[in-house]
């Protein structure tokens, strides 16, 4: 379609919006519903009441699993099970059994209460309780764990003692195989059982044991490793002073933060730590560190949340990005990260409108106690643009977008957010109408969530509205058997020139969207 | 609640045994003749399946000594290509119903005995998708898809149906990083497009329709992957959108894209056959570089040398430009001549080999139809350094 035509834009774009009265879906018996199921809530504090409905709602019809659960406990046990189902990722939700939660629960207040040694207060919920260690299928492990090594701790009576016991009994236990393309993790019983187990598994069973005999344990490894090819996975323990490595298949090496690096120097490039639902980086507890101080421009400013870049190490033949860093600039485009001593590439980039990458790469050496710093210039083609609002006021023209979106696709659920980041920056400047074309009530919910609560969104539930016009007075279906949603249109008010016009699948619109839309504010300024 | 099949959810793990593990000398185990009940060609695997099994290698025997004769070839199969993990856990039950349960869906569609062989135990039979736990979808999606099939003759139709029955009842919304099981999946209505791969491949050969998985690790022009169905329809294979159904095959929202694709690989259970283009062969699986079926390919070919001499089993990757990193799309290893090549969509990639104090890179500009040939040096070791534009003329 042309991009360029005269005159009766904004009359050939309009849009008949209709109310769609009969979209509400059923609900069934078995989903959670606040309002017929509202004692359940009453269980929880009321501070936590909200969101413990949310989280029973998203578990379908398991929730009767998860409240079940939660109505046979008491006390400071309820309340740590509803933290449990609050802290819950979505599948765990639909795959907990009443009887696993409840095991996990009970038996982790046995370890609490009936082991030698004593158990840190505030490491009890986050190292001990939490029933998942990685990525591991949901299981009711920690009663069999405990059965066979509770008496272990039982006899050893310290904690570093009983992690070391049970440290020799895995090793001599399972063996290492290798990852293979089929099948999930394995659960910590199923590595138990078979005796046999990927290193991340075996890590997994290793944390899971020493859970179930109360000592707080966390995953630990590296992601890619500096000199030898691969990662590196084990656990730590905290024995009562601090958290220690603690190696599956190494019991000699318990506590040997130096292990990783005895015979491969600068092998250490990053410790990512991991319980339950978070992480933490712990590299300077294992090597010598350096720093690395990037920052990032546009347009001769801070390229502030500038999030195309990287800092990778060379494995097994490949750049491998380490992802755990969370590579994200702050506001002033900076972005620190504390490494291991070693070699590292530097990796930020841009796409054009069409896609291609342009890509900037460094090579450093970080010495211990060393910082590098680093400047990328990212301007797209030297024109990147920023307006202050206070500058724009003085021009009447501005720019109208128009969205047409579902939410019930692919392109619609992965282009929305990035649509919405782009014009919320931008949204005070904007004549920004979304246009949702769908018959979900769910969809229009999540739809104002993504946009916010300021956001213009029309309602259009009517399928025979369910079209476009465009800049010839053509009319276009949208939806099942037209185009792909969403739609995207900008448009000048008073050129009325359509500048961008997107179909479908598109997820470089971010850069499209910003790139016409700071080049049409530029074209004002210099007016 | 759940219904009953809801209930059935496989991950049920092995109770001991009373049964004696030792024997296993190859063709017996536990004192059981495995020959009998064993065509030749599946022994050594399944031998090492059962040993492998641990505590779960009877229920494996159980299984393979109550097969009916008529099944004991797809169950041979079936049991010889287990992955670990389900080596471990499979019940007899669960096994034998895989059989029965596929020989039925064959039997009751008028496309079930127009797939050969070998098509119909890597793609019809195969009781795994990806890396979702493993679960007895298969009798529920048979009952309730029949019905929607009822006087259709053509697969093609009928795959299409299967489809629009799958985007009835699954739609897309990011979950999290474990691969939900297809119960999971359809009790939540909602899933990342893996998610919705598998509970459509588990549909398309629950009704004896050959489905697999595709995906591209990253695509090329924009952040992000995709993973998606590839279904085997008269003699071809075709794709499509999972749960995402369309009027034709071979259409999807990311057609335009992925005619632009990097690589596009598909899984197979057990060995792919070798007519197709084998991106790698494991023990049990294998994965197959499709991408010569979506878009202009040619090939790339990199030969690796360190101090002039052909430099043998060395990584070499293939990237593109993703999330903020030049990603490996590709892994290979160099074979005895030090070289190493794959199809790749037309385009420009980063090829990098070795290790750290021994390696090399460059760009390549893969074009169709023709060969790139690009020489790595080890001991150049270059600074990772530069700044360079990867073109692809198929842009957004």
């Amino acid at each position: 379609m042309s991009g360029t035509t005269t005159g009766a834009i904004t009359s050939a774009l309009l849009l008949l919006f209709v109310m769609c009265g009969d979209a509400a879906e059923p609900t069934g018996n078995a989903l959670f519903d606040a309002a017929a199921h509202g004692e359940v809530l009453l269980l929880a504090p009321r501070a936590s009441r909200d969101e413990f409905g949310r989280s029973l709602a998203d578990a379908g019809s398991n929730w009767t699993e998860l409240a079940n659960a939660v109505r046979e406990l008491e006390g400071e046990e309820r309340e740590a099970c509803i933290r449990l189902v609050n802290g819950m990722p979505h599948l765990d939700r639909l795959e907990m059994t009443e009887e696993t939660l409840l095991e996990h629960v009970e038996y982790a207040y046995r370890a609490r209460t009936e082991m030698p040694y004593a158990v840190p207060d505030a490491m009890y919920e986050p190292y001990i309780l939490t029933y998942r260690v990685e990525e591991e299928p949901v299981d009711a492990w920690r009663a069999e764990l405990w059965e066979r090594f509770a008496p272990v701790a039982q006899s050893e009576r310290t904690a570093e003692a009983t992690a070391r016991a049970i440290n020799r009994d895995l090793a001599a236990a399972v063996s290492e195989r290798e990852k293979e393309l089929f099948g999930p993790r394995q659960s910590p019983l199923l590595t138990l059982r078979s005796g046999r187990g990927t290193d991340a598994e075996i890590s997994i069973l290793a944390a899971a044991a020493m859970k179930a005999v109360g000592i707080p344990s966390r995953q630990a490894g590296v992601p890619a490793l500096g000199s030898e090819e691969g990662a590196a996975s084990w656990i730590e323990v905290f024995t009562g002073e601090q958290w220690v490595p603690l190696y599956p298949l190494e019991p000699d090496a318990f506590a040997d933060f130096s292990f990783t690096e005895k015979e491969h120097w600068r092998n250490v490039t990053l410790v990512v730590t991991r319980s339950a639902f978070e992480e933490l980086l712990v590299t300077e507890n294992y090597t010598e560190v350096g720093t690395v101080e990037l920052s990032f421009v546009s347009g001769g400013k801070p390229a502030a949340a500038f999030e195309h870049f990287s800092i990778s190490v060379l494995n097994r033949g490949a750049l491998v990005p380490l992802d755990a860093l969370d590579a994200v600039a702050d506001d002033n485009g900076q972005f620190t990260a504390t490494l291991g001593n070693g070699r590292y590439i530097i990796q930020a980039g841009t796409r054009d409108e069409s896609g291609n990458p342009f890509v900037m790469m460094r090579h450093i050496s970080l010495t211990p106690g060393s910082t590098k710093r680093l400047a990328f210039d990212i301007s797209p083609g030297g024109h990147e643009f920023s307006i202050t609002r206070e500058e724009l006021a003085r021009f009447e023209d501005a720019l109208a977008v128009w969205i047409a979106f579902d939410l019930e696709g692919e392109p619609s659920r992965r282009m929305l957010p990035l649509i919405a980041s782009v014009l919320d920056r931008r949204s005070k400047v904007l004549d920004v109408t979304f246009a949702y074309m769908g018959v979900n009530p769910d969809n229009a919910d999540d739809a104002r969530e993504a946009l916010g609560q300021t956001a213009v969104i029309k309602t259009v539930r009517d399928r025979k509205e369910w079209y476009y016009v465009d800049e010839l007075g053509e009319h276009h279906a949208i939806g099942e058997s037209g185009v792909e949603l969403p739609v995207i249109r900008i448009y000048a008010r008073r050129g009325g020139e359509v500048i961008l016009h997107s179909e479908g699948y598109d997820l470089n619109i971010e850069r499209r969207l910003s790139r016409v839309i700071d080049d049409h504010l530029q074209e004002l300024l210099d007016q | 609640m759940r219904g009953p099949s809801f209930s059935v959810l496989l991950f049920i793990l092995a109770a001991a045994s009373a049964l004696a593990l030792g024997g296993c000398g190859g063709a017996e185990y536990a004192g059981v003749e495995l020959s009998r009940y064993v065509p030749g060609e599946y022994l050594d695997g399944v031998a090492a399946s059962l040993e492998r099994a641990g505590q779960n290698g009877p229920e494996l025997l159980d299984a393979i000594t109550r097969a009916p004769v008529s099944d004991r070839e797809t169950l041979a199969f079936l049991v010889a290509n287990l992955p670990s993990v389900d080596l471990a856990t499979a019940t007899a039950d669960f096994l034998l119903e895989t059989v029965s349960l596929s020989r039925e869906a064959r039997e009751r569609f008028p496309w079930g005995s127009t797939v050969p062989h070998h098509i119909y135990l890597h793609y019809v039979l195969a009781p795994r998708v990806s890396q979702e736990p493993l679960e007895n979808w298969r009798g529920h999606l048979l009952e309730e898809l029949t019905p929607r099939l009822a006087g259709l003759s053509s697969m093609e139709q009928a795959a299409l149906e299967v489809n629009r029955w799958c985007g009835e009842h699954v739609g897309f919304r990011p979950t999290q990083r474990r691969d939900q099981g297809v119960f999971e999946t359809l009790a939540s209505g909602y899933g990342r497009c893996e998610e919705m791969m598998i509970v459509h491949i588990a549909a398309c050969r629950s009704v004896g329709i050959p489905a697999r998985e595709a995906w591209t690790p990253y695509w090329a022009t924009c952040d992000n992957n995709h993973a998606w169905t590839e279904l085997w329809i008269d003699g071809d294979w075709h794709y499509t959108g999972a749960c995402e159904p369309r009027d034709a095959l071979d259409d999807a929202w990311f057609s335009d894209r992925v005619r632009g694709a990097a690589l596009v690989l598909s899984s197979v259970y057990g060995a792919a056959t070798p007519d197709e283009d084998i991106y790698r062969a494991e023990e049990r699986s294998s994965l197959v570089n499709s991408i010569s079926h979506y878009a202009e390919a040619g090939t790339l070919s990199v030969a690796v040398t360190e101090q002039g001499v052909p430099a043998v089993d060395v990584p070499v990757t293939v990237s593109v430009w993703n999330f903020g990193a030049l990603r490996a799309i590709a892994r290979l290893d160099t074979d005895t001549s030090g070289r190493a090549a794959l199809s790749l969509g037309e385009g420009a990639y980063f090829v990098c080999a070795g290790s750290p104090g021994s390696y090399d890179w460059s760009l390549a500009d893969v074009r169709s139809g023709e060969r790139t040939d690009l020489g790595l040096a080890l001991d150049s070791v270059p600074p990772f350094e530069g700044e360079f534009r990867l073109m692809y003329e198929r842009g957004s």
